[in-house]
């Protein structure tokens, strides 16, 4: 399936791939479920415990050492999958911009999702939730997703606690959720975070960076211009003042990680001189994002 | 406060490109960012205003210091005044031939090299510049400007309008003249007595003769007690003070100074070095005359000096010419650049630093009368003055003097002398026939007076009675009178004047005399030899008639067996003739007064230096006196139908080491730089101070911008 975002030989090789979650849902799919349940496959016995499903109770076990056992299944099942995606004006910055490699990684993202017959939703957001592509299913989605990340167009201020809040009472259901931004207000998501938990979804959060981002490399007088607010600061520029943010940049990512180290929470930093298909293929593996 | 260099003020306008270069700094630079979120932490460590703080204090550091820079380039003299009173500066401007010599610098090393005359007029005009504008003319201060070269000559009298006395400054020609400083310093030393708080300030290269030092300390030492102080100013650090300096009794005296002042008035002497070390070799004598004892020969003797510091080599040229020769060499229509004249000899020469060899041409023969040329050729080193490269003497023809003599027949040993004397032309007449008028130059009586005294020279020998010098026996002025009294018995000479003419050369040791007459007398008479008892030679001068009296008989004492007794008669005859020899004979030097002895009785004559613009020197009583030869070489004239010529050297050791002096040597001279009078300008100077700050700002200035220090 030829795309403008993604090659075909990365969407061929995404197809022996899936996404790694711990999650289960209510959705009957091809995924295998950590949870056991009423599969056809047997997998194993365990002791009765209260609650357990006494059709499940297997009576030659308890004819035999006179002990309630209950018989285990496999069963698969749909993960629903979804991407928050910061299109604000900051995240068009940068050679390739921010906003083009996080449309790449939303769409392979999505293509692994729907491959695997799991529910995807796209959720672009700046200062607030904005149209969004919801839960579409199976690689006939593809193209209109696909498109619809293609049509994306950057705008617009930050505000990621209101666009988490809204997503979350949207939602509602839990399921794997990547954020893709640059995170420059870790409190922000900070406070939005607990809605996502709260609302079952497993949360890994992508900051997106360019290289300039990290190593500015200014010198002299300076004229800064914000990108969202057009706010302006005016500072001079010397080998103590790159210090000085190389310092304030690394508290910023040290916030990050805090903020994002609950066991439902991860925390990826990316730049966008790195290959998203690089990115995906060796860096999700390696993370334990992709099998 | 003054400014040496007030042409430095131009690099001001290093400050205003620094205050361009400031306001045109790079622009700031526009960035746009994805989230101002951090640099907005940044602004405490990195305002702007830090930076254009830093800036600013960057550029005034940097004005500061090209400020300081100016400060020093200016060469700013602090003005102290001890008192209220006017200050008189005098500037004497040397103009003499070695202020010819373009080694010279004002201001800055780099600067181009001006003439040293220049560079004295640029210096005066400062000092005149630096001049104190009170209000009313009798509270300014005033300056006069003397030029010096062979006199001095004032070219502005005293003035406070500092306009005429620049255009005066300004007005001082080049002069070929040889510096003599003496005449300034005679003119100084009496008006130091008018004016309070003089302030002398010699614009030199520091060529003074011993009689101009002479002169110079005697301004120091007045009888008035004037003090005097001298100060170091200039190029070279020098400086010093001698004699005590009295201060004003009244120094709250202010207006027009009298004479009566002159006690209380401050003389400050300030010498301001012009000029470099530059190297010259130069004829600094020559000389030539006829030989004693044969018409035809003369001897020449010159000197060459090296001034260097290098060893140089040259060839000095001998040459003998006429003045027609010369004068057809001067026509337009003369076209030929070959020395003129017939060379006599060549002398090659080497000359280490400092060296003076002297080379002697005995016994060249001239005829009649001729012009002996010096000249240097093929100098292998340098020889920045060209003027003493050469130098030449009329060698004129011989005129013998015609001398009567009144004596007694037994008179023999006088005769005999005179007759063998080949410039003495004798006769001998009895008294009986003694006219007053006779054409001859001198008259000798010897044991006799005539009743009354001719108008021509004398010499009286042994002649009883009293002479009057109106001519009268027996003058009634006893004042101008010499008294012949009583003979003396065999008196003893005690000392005779052997720098006198009269005796020169000649010895009265041990002389034995029979007896001497003694000899009073009130007159300006000059006693040249003298005995025991009083005087035994005098000599008077009155209206140019020269008068020798010898008291004693010399054939009644052992003097006519001794040589003394031809020299002494010879020396008698010549002192007669001296005038017209030096006029003859003795080469003028540039700027000095030429006396030129005529043949004829012509009103004037015209001088052929310049064949198109000839000089008319008037000329009374056979004599044409030129005020001062403008240049050197050689003059022709006409006289009698005949043509003459005179030589104008410079010959002169003193202009011929062009080298300045750092040091005048006019007095004792302390070491320190600075000396401080109680009056007038002090030498303060005040650029060695702001340049020492220049560096300690420069290190500010780097520590705080460079070093990025934080404010």
């Amino acid at each position: 399936m030829p795309s403008d975002l993604l090659t075909s030989s990365f969407l061929k090789q995404l197809e022996n791939h899936r996404l790694v979650t711990q999650l289960s849902s209510q959705l009957a799919g091809e995924r295998l479920s950590s949870r056991k349940g009423g599969g056809m496959e047997f997998v194993e016995h365990k002791g009765y415990s209260t609650g357990d499903d006494l059709r499940y109770l297997d009576w030659n076990v308890y004819a035999r050492n006179d002990q309630l056992t209950v018989k285990q299944f496999e069963t698969s099942e749909n993960i629903a999958t979804y991407v928050l995606l910061d299109v604000s004006d900051s995240m068009d910055f940068g050679t390739p911009s921010k906003l083009l490699w996080a449309k790449q990684m939303a769409a392979a993202i999505g293509y692994l999702a729907m491959c695997r017959e799991d529910w995807f939703g796209l959720f672009p957001f700046s200062e607030e939730l904005q149209t969004s592509m919801l839960s579409q299913r199976g690689r006939g989605q593809v193209k209109q997703v696909f498109d619809f990340i293609e049509e994306l167009e950057p705008g617009g201020t930050t505000d990621i606690e209101t666009s988490i809040q809204r997503f979350a009472a949207e939602s509602g259901t839990g399921g794997l959720l990547f954020i893709l931004s640059d995170f420059w207000d870790p409190d922000a998501l900070q406070q939005a975070l607990p809605y996502l938990l709260y609302s079952g979804f497993t949360v890994h959060a992508l900051q997106i960076l360019t290289p300039e981002e990290i190593d500015p490399g200014y010198s002299g007088e300076l004229d800064l211009t914000d990108a969202e607010t057009g706010e302006r600061v005016l500072l001079n520029i010397r080998k103590g003042t790159l210090d000085q943010y190389e310092r304030e940049l690394q508290s910023s990512f040290l916030k990050l990680e805090a903020a994002l180290s609950t066991p439902a929470t991860r925390y990826f930093r990316f730049l966008t001189s790195d290959s998203v298909e690089d990115t995906v293929l060796y860096r999700f593996r390696h993370e334990g994002l992709l099998a | 406060m003054i400014f040496l260099q007030p042409s430095a003020f131009a690099l001001l306008l290093g400050a205003v490109a620094i205050v361009i270069l400031y306001l045109l700094r790079s622009p700031r630079q526009e960035r746009r960012i994805p989230s101002s979120a951090l640099w907005n932490r940044l602004k405490d460590v990195s305002r702007i205003t830090d930076r254009r703080r830093r800036t600013m204090v960057s550029l005034a550091m940097q004005i500061a210091i090209m400020l300081l820079i100016v400060g020093a380039a200016v060469r700013p003299y602090l003005l102290e005044e001890g008192d209220s009173r006017a200050r008189t500066v005098a500037l004497v401007i040397d103009n003499s031939v070695s202020m010819h010599i373009e080694d010279a610098v004002v201001g800055d090393v780099d600067s181009e090299e001006l003439s040293r005359l220049a560079a004295a007029k640029e210096k005066a005009t400062r000092i005149v510049s630096s001049l104190r504008k009170r209000g009313t003319s009798e509270e300014n201060d005033r300056a006069l400007v003397i030029r010096a070269g062979a006199r001095a000559r004032i070219v502005q009298n005293v003035t406070d309008n500092t306009d005429d006395l620049k255009r005066s400054i300004q007005q001082i020609g080049q002069s070929n003249e040889v510096a003599n400083l003496s005449g300034a310093a005679r003119l100084l030393e009496q008006l130091a007595r008018a004016w309070p708080n003089l302030e002398i300030y010699i614009l030199s290269d520091g060529q003074l003769s011993e009689e101009s030092r002479k002169a110079w300390r005697k301004v120091g030492v007045s009888e008035d007690g004037i003090g005097v102080t001298t100060v170091g100013v200039g190029v070279t650090p020098l400086g010093g003070s001698y004699g005590a300096t009295e201060h004003s009794k009244n120094p709250a005296k202010a207006g027009t100074p009298t004479p009566a002042d002159a006690t209380r008035t401050n003389v400050r002497i300030t010498y301001l070095p012009i000029g470099g070390q530059s190297p010259n070799v130069g004829i600094v004598n020559f000389a030539a005359r006829r030989n004693l004892d044969a018409v035809s020969d003369f001897e020449v003797v010159a000197e060459v000096q090296n001034f260097g510091t290098e060893t140089v080599e040259c060839r000095l040229e001998l040459r003998m010419s006429s003045a027609k020769e010369e004068f057809e060499a001067k026509l337009p229509k003369a076209k030929s650049t070959k020395e003129i004249g017939l060379l006599m000899d060549v002398y090659e020469l080497k000359l280490g630093p400092g060296e003076k060899q002297k080379r002697i041409l005995r016994k060249a023969n001239v005829p009649l009368e001729g012009i002996v040329k010096a000249k240097l050729t093929e100098i292998s080193g340098g020889n920045e003055l060209i003027l003493d490269d050469t130098a030449a003497q009329l060698v004129p023809r011989t005129r013998r003097a015609k001398t009567v003599l009144f004596a007694d027949e037994k008179e023999k040993f006088l005769l005999g002398v005179m007759r063998a004397n080949i410039g003495i032309q004798a006769y001998r007449l009895p008294i009986k026939n003694y006219r007053p008028n006779l054409p001859v130059d001198g008259y000798i009586f010897v044991n006799h007076l005539p009743e009354r005294l001719p108008t021509k020279n004398v010499l009286m020998i042994n002649s009883k009675g009293s002479v009057a010098l109106d001519g009268r026996k027996d003058g009634m002025d006893p004042d101008v009178a010499l008294l012949v009294g009583e003979a003396m018995d065999a008196p003893k000479v005690r000392g005779w004047n052997r720098h006198h003419p009269v005796m020169n050369r000649v010895s009265f040791k041990n002389l034995l005399l029979g007896k001497a007459f003694k000899v009073t007398s009130k007159t300006e008479a000059e006693t040249v030899a003298r005995t025991e008892s009083g005087p035994l030679v005098l000599t008077m001068e009155r209206g140019g008639q020269k008068l020798i009296y010898i008291a004693f008989d010399p054939q009644d004492s052992d003097l006519v067996f001794r040589t003394a007794f031809p020299l002494i008669v010879d020396n008698c005859v010549r002192w007669f003739m001296q005038d017209e020899n030096t006029a003859y004979e003795r080469p003028a030097r540039p700027g000095e007064q030429k006396t030129i002895v005529l043949e004829s009785n012509a009103d004037s004559i015209q001088l052929l230096m310049d064949m198109e613009n000839p000089t008319v020197v008037p000329a009374v009583d056979g004599k044409a006196t030129l005020d001062a030869a403008p240049k050197t070489g050689i003059y022709l004239y006409r006289d009698a139908k005949r043509l003459r010529a005179f030589a104008v050297n410079l010959s002169s050791e003193q202009e011929s080491d062009i080298s300045t002096k750092e040091n005048l040597d006019i007095g004792e001279m302390k070491e320190e730089s600075e000396v401080v009078s109680s009056a007038g300008i002090a030498d303060r100077r005040l650029w060695p101070y702001l340049a020492f700050f220049i560096p300690f700002l420069l290190m500010i200035e780097s520590f705080l911008y460079h070093r990025r220090i934080a404010f």
